[in-house]
């Protein structure tokens, strides 16, 4: 008898149903139901259950990440393998336009030093940066944000800004002991305050999960270019005062910013160790408050008054600037 | 037997909630076809009458993927559940061949699409990316048609049918 025919006869060519639907079926689709709705509200249920199993699923990733790493990279490799050649003449294009600019760079920082030793500059900012693998890209319909293999242990924070080879990729939202999270400046909960062209009018850029940042808050009565840049205010205490983020674009009628770094992830981010008030884990490191991108336990007006750490200053001045105003030295 | 019927769908359904929540550094479009492919594999299950134990399994693992990718609780655990529903839901008559089987599957697959789509979209308030949901979601329910015929190969490379009520029943002539 074949499977057919004996499906068939278990079956009875009836058109019945393939099974009936059990209680518990329907009972659990209620259930999950229910949890979503309760997820849109961002009831502390749902909040404090996301964050008990985010705290347990974390070391299964982690023991997962140290199988899949060397089946990921050697995936990687065998695709820079097919790319190696226009990789090559793409490094060597590079490569000729850097030596022009590093000509040019070189002329400038000499005048720069110039200038400095005129106005008595007291050179102070130097800030830590660590590169970091990246264990997890985004997954799913709701978050746009990539897990790092660096967390509390190597002294990142909630709050400091990661940059990817092209620009500011966005900010770190949650940390464990050993991973983080990073929020893409361009996903839906991502706000940052910016300041717009020569004049720099503040606004708010806001991500929509798209390759552009709108622009809110900003005021209307001032006239701006496209090619303007953008860059951050440090109004909010989580970033410093002037980082790139892009440069204005005009879409339908409406100012928007095109950030400056691609936002696809690569293999590695650099994470700032720029001085943030908020805790991302408990004090004893146990990293209990790992909470996503959008149920942070600690308020973070609430975190900008509470102690700041300061990293690498070596300024007296810059150190008692609670909210991060000394100069700003890229990495 | 109680190994192909229960245990055997529930460790494949639990392999690939791992495969979906494992950090693989998947490209974007495998960041929608990885978590949906327990959901379509499970239908394979229910449509050749091994779905018995799966509905606890499912609803655990969509909440272990909605927490290891950051999204709502209870989305993924939903989806899964709605789409067995479907399967469950299949008149018996259809899913008796392997044509009508894969007819199912392409069923599931639009009625899932849509219910990810629509239900990120009210979720979120604004209009998701409908090109990333359905090629994702083709894209595993292609893997699903696929394990599917596999499957049928391998009954019948074995020269017998291992029944739902836990018999095996040998093809006629063998």
């Amino acid at each position: 008898m074949s499977q057919v025919d004996y499906d068939s006869y278990r079956r009875g060519f009836t058109g019945r149903r393939v099974e009936s639907v059990s209680g518990l079926h329907l009972l659990l689709m209620f259930v999950a139901a229910g949890l979503l709705a309760l997820s849109r509200v961002e009831h502390p249920i749902v909040v404090n259950l996301q964050a008990a199993g985010r705290q347990a699923v974390q070391p299964a990733l982690e023991a997962l990440e140290d199988y899949v790493r060397p089946l990921r990279r050697g995936a990687a490799n065998l695709a820079r393998y097919f790319t190696v050649e226009a990789e090559f003449r793409r490094l060597e294009r590079e490569l000729a336009t850097l030596q022009q600019l590093l000509e040019r760079t070189s002329a400038l920082a000499e005048r720069n030093e110039e200038l400095e030793r005129l106005a008595k500059l007291v050179r102070s900012t130097t800030v830590d940066a660590v590169t970091v693998e990246i264990i997890a890209g985004a997954r799913g319909l709701f978050s746009s944000s990539v897990e790092i293999g660096a967390g509390v242990d190597a002294g990142i924070r909630y709050g400091q800004p990661v940059f990817s080879g092209d620009g500011l990729y966005g900010r770190i939202t949650a940390v464990a002991n050993r991973s983080a999270k990073v929020l893409p400046i361009n996903d839906v909960m991502s706000r940052i305050p910016v300041e717009v062209g020569e004049l720099r009018r503040p606004a708010i850029a806001v991500g929509d999960n798209g390759r552009l940042l709108r622009l809110v808050y900003l005021d209307g009565g001032q006239t701006f270019n496209p090619g303007d840049a953008v860059v951050t205010s440090g109004a909010s205490g989580e970033f410093p005062r002037g980082l790139r983020v892009g440069a204005l674009v005009v879409e339908v009628g409406e100012l928007k910013v095109r950030p400056a770094s691609k936002l696809v992830a690569g293999e590695f981010l650099t994470v700032l160790k720029y001085g943030l008030p908020t805790p991302a884990v408990s004090p004893e490191g146990d990293g209990r408050s790992f909470g996503g991108t959008s149920g942070g336990t600690v308020p973070r007006s609430a975190g900008r008054r509470m102690s700041v750490v300061k990293r690498g200053v070596d300024n007296k001045a810059a150190a008692d600037d609670g909210e991060g105003g000394a100069p700003w030295v890229r990495p | 037997m109680i190994i192909v019927r229960v245990i055997v769908p529930v460790l494949v359904i639990s392999m690939a909630v791992v495969f979906a929540i494992a950090p693989l550094g998947l490209p974007d479009w495998a960041g929608i076809m990885a978590p949906v492919l327990p959901a379509f594999l499970a239908c394979v299950f229910i449509m050749r009458g091994r779905g018995v134990a799966l509905s606890p399994v499912l609803f655990g693992g969509g909440l272990v993927v909605d927490i290891a990718s950051d999204g709502p609780l209870g989305f993924w655990a939903l989806i899964y559940l709605f789409a067995t529903l479907i399967a469950y839901q299949l008149p018996a008559s259809l899913v008796q061949s392997r044509v009508g089987r894969a007819c199912g599957l392409v069923l599931i697959v639009f009625a899932v699409a849509v219910a990810e789509a629509g239900l990120a979209s009210l979720y979120q308030l604004k209009w998701v990316n409908w090109h990333s949901v359905l090629g994702g979601t083709f894209g595993a329910g292609l893997v699903a048609v696929v394990v599917d015929l596999a499957w049928r190969s391998r009954v019948a490379q074995s020269g017998h049918v291992v029944t739902s009520r836990g018999g095996a029943a040998t093809q006629r002539g063998t």
